[in-house]
């Protein structure tokens, strides 16, 4: 388990890091296009 | 917000589950994992330069500024579902040919593939007169993408490859060729990779109409 370990943690970090990145790029964008609308 | 969240849950769920559940694969060992990842990009690689063409055509047709903001958004997204099947290709071929590229055909065949969107690109970039851009790059984009089944399909089974073919059903025995869990593992994946094109096209989407509402204010 020890490699296979790393490799799991490593893409598990991988996957989180850009699910955070594009749900905050989302968050950033929906607040855009309130201001827009108002 | 919420199927977003699921959709971040359902994916932590399938990278848990390639390493844990799913067993290693016959002939391959550990390295077969990465199919659950490689595939379904290749897959939505495919649909995405499909999309792009499909929405060249209505613009062709219509002449209506969105749908070559809606081949554009599919272009990239295509793009970039195809360097990431590229580069776990390349991951995986390191750990069964010994070395990251061989320029096999398949690795040939996709290199082939993305320099031919990345000319969509410089296309794009070009141009300057927005309708002439539209107008040529909606050319350009269905006949890139009549590529794309010779590239894909065709060229890596002409010729000799070392590439391993997915096979997910036997249609004279009516059964699975993948082991079960795999079979579950690598849906899952396909469904969860869906997910995230739909929703980062949806945000590409929204960014690309909000850009062009912004530039199109500023010329007035």
């Amino acid at each position: 388990m020890g490699e296979l370990g790393f490799v799991l943690a490593v893409t598990l970090i991988g996957w989180v890091g850009l699910f955070l990145y594009v749900l905050r790029m989302d968050m950033k964008l929906r607040e855009v296009e309130r201001r827009e609308e108002i | 917000m919420t199927w977003q969240i699921i959709l971040g849950i359902w994916m932590s769920g399938v990278v848990i589950a390639s390493f844990i559940y799913m067993p290693a694969t016959q002939g391959l060992g550990e390295m077969g994992r990465i199919i659950v990842y490689h595939v379904p990009a290749a897959w939505i690689a495919v649909l995405a330069y499909l999309m792009a063409m499909v929405n060249s055509i209505h613009y062709l047709r219509k002449r209506e500024i969105r749908f070559d903001r809606q081949a554009q958004v599919n272009a990239e997204l295509g793009t970039i579902f195809c360097i990431l099947a590229t580069v776990t290709g390349a991951i995986w071929s390191k750990g069964a040919w010994g070395a990251y590229w061989n320029w096999d055909p398949r690795q040939t065949s996709i290199a082939v593939l993305l320099m031919i969107y990345a000319a969509y690109f410089v296309l794009r970039s070009a141009i300057s007169d927005s309708d002439m851009r539209a107008r040529l790059s909606a050319v350009y984009a269905v006949l890139a993408f009549l590529t794309v089944p010779f590239l894909v399909f065709i060229v890596p089974r002409v010729y000799y490859s070392l590439h391993p073919d997915l096979e997910l059903v036997n249609l004279a025995e009516r059964s699975f060729e993948m082991d079960r869990q795999m079979l579950v593992v690598f849906l899952a994946s396909v469904f969860g990779f869906s997910g995230l094109y739909l929703w980062l096209y949806n945000i590409q989407k929204r960014f690309e109409i909000l850009f062009y509402k912004k530039a199109t204010m500023r010329r007035f």
